[in-house]
């Protein structure tokens, strides 16, 4: 299915000026427009410190969500106003605002004075020159377009950085819960070991079992207790971690979050035209086809637009476009010995590379997406199997293992290690639970427009 | 020294040996010293020897008794004896809370005896049930070679579906027993085996008993929550059986004081011998599986080593009254379905193991500190007086079990199982139903000494 995606994107995302060609640079730098893409894709709020008073409201709302139990959205929220990292990607604004200004400027008159001499003596000839720059009035209106694609391109770029820091957030804060819930039951195991050891050593002083066997008895145990310390040091690094994203430190990283990651959320999540939908949404292709518009509005292209591939969903739908030529209103000095061939060539290369580059990260966007809705399907209904069938027979398995036990048909040293092997079990399906809410985060990253992993040929503002 | 053996052999060889000896020839010489020693026949005598009038219960032999089992009905055709026995699946209770899927003949796993008479020809009918192919053997029996009932050997299998007919004359009396000769380890392992008395004619006074028992001895493996017993199992097997049947659910036998007593032992257990202890007489070992003892040779024992295929006939006569025990005196051999896979906890001071094994395990209680005590009913530890955990409830167990559990006794709960059961001698017996627990004379009765016995004695007991 074809289909042509103009600025679709742009629009969605930016309201209004754009199109209309507005040559004022907003006050806010566009912010404003960012701020609404993420509202609306986030469902989050962003502020610009700009060491004004206003940065104490930023302040006040991280304190005050901090106090309490952090969810994952409140932790979003957290990193999102006060990682100084994306408060530095913040500032490309201000650059491209700049650029923009500086595209409706013209170059500054220079003035000249020359004296000269004549021979024989006289009086001095003096002449005073002003050199005006014409041609920068003639391409005034050109270089504005290029200013304000460009500009364009960094709005976008900018709400990619704070999608992609709310992803990773999201991303740590599961693997957080999971190695807290596989702590608690690596606690479990090690108690029982001890329980196993200490049954050991009462055998040993009545004499009933060899020392092998109590050393052996005592290597599971201190097995178990290491993997209760190795448990602890994934806590931390992840806690740190969050603590960077959330450009907290001090007293204020004494945070807490629920132990356990959250359970399977009855509804499944909606599928359908998954690669469609994350075409459409795709922050990253919206930049490259920006970056396309750039570069042709750089040769004088009146339809820039013209230069976007078509993208055919599921298929190689590169449409040759045959030869183009420039425009009459290139933005060239006199051509005299430089007719500025070399520079053509060197922007048409360039339109040539971005026109890939989007064919490529088209295909692999729906390749992206069709993975991660693979992952989560396969993620759920694994921790569905978990709930409902693993589980259940562990503890069925203990349970007979005790009636047996009961009719000493087998041991202490049994008993308790078909209890280990049911936490075990435990581990394994914290491990798909948080499988699932890492898939499910991806997916909310695609959705929102960027790849949770960027193609090695793009790069993105901040990774 | 000069032996009396010594003398016959040198005077014979003086006598007609000793032309023998002179010419050389020490085979001859031999046998003519050797003759009184044999046998008329080891086998019957001749296999032509005319069939008698089938024997008639009451009138020409006193019938077995098989506790918890019965004796294979026949019928008369034409003055022959005439059995069915049907190899079959059968759904058997080896006592209550224990039933398995074994195989077993005519209604019975090891319970079925057939019983016949000396001289009697008899008939017998195997209908093969079984989903796999059988055969008869009857085991000691002389027997023309074809009814041996050795699969492949003496006769093809009895497939699934078919009636073979076995058919001979009896020329011997004594215990035999009969069992599958087709792939015997699984089959007897299944239950296959039974007991084949046969009586007599015109005994002699000094083989008339007034109550006569037949005991088939064997072992299955069983686990606990399993349904079919095992019949790959090498040694560890944990049900023991007489006729089929493990203690409680062993029938005790019953007489009544001054009774003349025979006990028929016959031992098909995969792999084990069972060394058979009466308590409170001795008997004379009878007849062996291969015949009557003149009294003369019956020596006396009060344990009994009946190896795999063997029988022994034990005689005494039942002049003392009480509940005497009558079981295998291997140890293992009178537990039912123990298990052997776990650490031994004897002397074991658990301290706070159980706490803090019960963090995990709700339903944790060490056990085999003092034994096999358990709790019981009441939740009271006996040994220790500590409060169980679950008051009132006695330890879950898995399906289909009689491991750990106890059965009545008359002072308290008995901690047998397996081969085990009672020999019940009474003064009074208006029937010959189980007359329940013995009533002892006072004054009879082991139990703690009293502090005036203790001091009159000296009994230090610091």
């Amino acid at each position: 299915m074809k289909f042509r995606i103009l600025n679709v994107a742009a629009t969605a995302l930016l309201t209004g000026s754009l199109l209309a060609g507005c040559a004022t640079a907003p006050a806010d730098s566009g912010f404003s427009e960012v701020e609404q893409a993420v509202s609306e894709r986030l469902g989050q709020r962003i502020q610009w410190r700009q060491d004004t008073a206003a940065d104490e409201a930023a302040d006040d709302a991280v304190a005050a969500l901090l106090t309490n139990e952090l969810d994952v959205e409140s932790a979003i929220q957290v990193a999102l106003l006060n990682n100084r990292r994306l408060q530095a990607v913040y500032e490309e604004l201000g650059m491209a605002r700049a650029g923009l200004v500086q595209a409706g400027l013209l170059r500054n008159p220079v003035f000249g004075a020359s004296v000269g001499f004549t021979e024989g003596g006289g009086s001095p000839d003096l002449r005073f020159s002003i050199v005006q720059d014409f041609l920068g009035i003639i391409y005034m209106p050109l270089r504005k377009r290029v200013a304000e694609s460009e500009f364009m391109a960094a709005k976008l770029r900018v709400s990619g950085a704070v999608i992609d820091l709310a992803a990773e957030v999201g991303a740590v804060y599961y693997a957080l819960q999971a190695a807290q819930q596989t702590l608690e039951l690596r606690r479990q195991v090690a108690g029982a070991a001890a329980a196993s050891l200490d049954a050991a050593r009462r055998l040993r002083e009545a004499g009933n079992i060899t020392g092998l066997d109590l050393d052996n008895e005592q290597a599971l145990y201190l097995n178990a207790r290491l993997g209760v310390e190795a448990a602890k040091i994934v806590i931390t690094t992840r806690r740190e971690h969050l603590n960077r994203q959330m450009g907290l430190s001090g007293t204020d990283i004494d945070w807490r979050i629920a132990i356990r990651l959250p359970r399977l959320p009855v509804a499944a999540t909606h599928l359908d035209a998954l690669e469609m939908r994350a075409i459409e949404a795709s922050l990253d292709l919206a930049i490259v086809r920006q970056d396309i518009e750039t570069m042709a509005r750089r040769l004088g292209f009146v339809e820039a637009s013209a230069l976007v591939p078509e993208l055919e969903l599921g298929a190689e739908g590169e449409r040759e476009q045959g030869t183009w030529d420039i425009g009459p209103d290139v933005a060239l000095p006199l051509p005299l010995f430089d007719q500025g061939q070399a520079r053509i060539a060197a922007a048409k290369s360039e339109v040539n590379r971005l026109r890939r580059i989007y064919m490529a990260l088209a295909s692999e966007i729906e390749s992206v997406a069709r993975a991660t809705r693979k992952r989560l399907i396969t993620a759920r209904r694994m921790a569905r199997e978990y709930e409902n069938v693993v589980l259940p027979l562990q503890a069925r398995i203990v349970e007979q293992t005790q009636l047996q036990y009961n009719a000493m048909q087998l041991g202490v040293f049994q008993l308790l290690a078909s209890f280990e092997r049911q936490i075990d079990a435990g581990e394994r399906y914290v491990e798909t639970l948080r499988d699932y809410w890492l898939a499910r985060n991806d997916l909310r990253q695609i959705l929102n427009g960027r790849l949770p992993e960027p193609s090695p040929s793009f790069g993105g503002v901040n990774k | 020294m000069t032996t009396r053996r010594n003398f016959l052999v040198s005077s014979a060889a003086l006598a007609g040996g000793a032309a023998a000896l002179l010419t050389g020839d020490r085979a001859t010489a031999q046998t003519s010293e050797r003759k009184a020693q044999w046998d008329e026949s080891y086998s019957g005598g001749p296999l032509d020897r005319p069939a008698l009038a089938p024997g008639l219960p009451g009138k020409d032999y006193r019938p077995v008794i098989t506790p918890s089992g019965g004796s294979l009905p026949w019928k008369i055709v034409d003055g022959v004896k005439v059995f069915h026995l049907v190899a079959e699946e059968i759904d058997h209770e080896f006592t209550p809370g224990l039933n398995a899927t074994c195989w077993g003949y005519s209604g019975r796993v090891n319970g079925t005896t057939i019983e016949a008479v000396e001289g009697d020809r008899v008939r017998i009918y195997v209908t093969n049930k079984l989903p796999a192919p059988t055969t008869v053997h009857w085991h000691g029996i002389y027997l023309p070679n074809g009814m041996d009932g050795v699969s492949g050997l003496t006769q093809r299998p009895i497939a699934p579906g078919e009636t073979f007919k076995y058919e001979w004359t009896l020329r011997q009396h004594g215990t035999f027993m009969y069992h599958s000769h087709h792939e015997t380890m699984i089959q007897e392992g299944m239950g296959l085996i039974g007991m084949f008395v046969i009586h007599p004619r015109n005994p002699d006074p000094d083989m008339i008993v007034d109550r006569d028992f037949s005991i088939l001895l064997a072992e299955y493996r069983v686990d606990p929550d399993t349904r079919r017993p095992n019949p790959m199992e090498n040694s560890d097997y944990n049900v023991l059986t007489m006729n089929g049947k493990c203690f409680p659910g062993i029938e005790s036998l019953v007489a009544r004081t001054g009774q003349r007593i025979r006990i028929r032992f016959g031992n098909l257990s995969q792999m084990s011998h069972h060394p058979m202890h009466l308590h409170g007489f001795r008997f004379r070992i009878a007849a062996t599986d291969g015949e009557h003892m003149p009294v003369s040779a019956q020596w006396p024992e009060t344990t009994v080593l009946v190896a795999v295929g063997q029988t022994r006939e034990l005689e005494l006569i039942a002049d003392a009254p009480g509940d005497w025990a009558m079981h295998c005196h291997m140890t293992h051999h009178i537990m039912n379905q123990m298990g052997h896979d776990l650490p031994n906890m004897v002397g074991v001071v658990p301290g706070d193991l159980d706490r803090k094994v019960q963090q995990f395990l709700p339903g944790y209680m060490t056990m085999g500190r003092t034994g096999m005590r358990r709790m019981d009913m009441s939740g009271m530890d006996m040994a220790t007086g500590a409060d169980a955990r679950m008051s009132g409830a006695a330890m879950a167990l898995p399906d289909n079990t009689v491991a750990m559990r106890k059965s009545e006794g008359a002072f308290s709960p008995l901690t047998v199982g397996g081969m085990f059961t009672v020999f019940k001698v009474r003064d009074k017996l208006s029937s010959y139903a189980d007359p329940g627990w013995y009533e002892h004379p006072p004054g009879t009765v082991a139990d703690a000494a009293s502090a005036a016995d203790l001091r009159r004695d000296k009994i230090d007991i610091s």
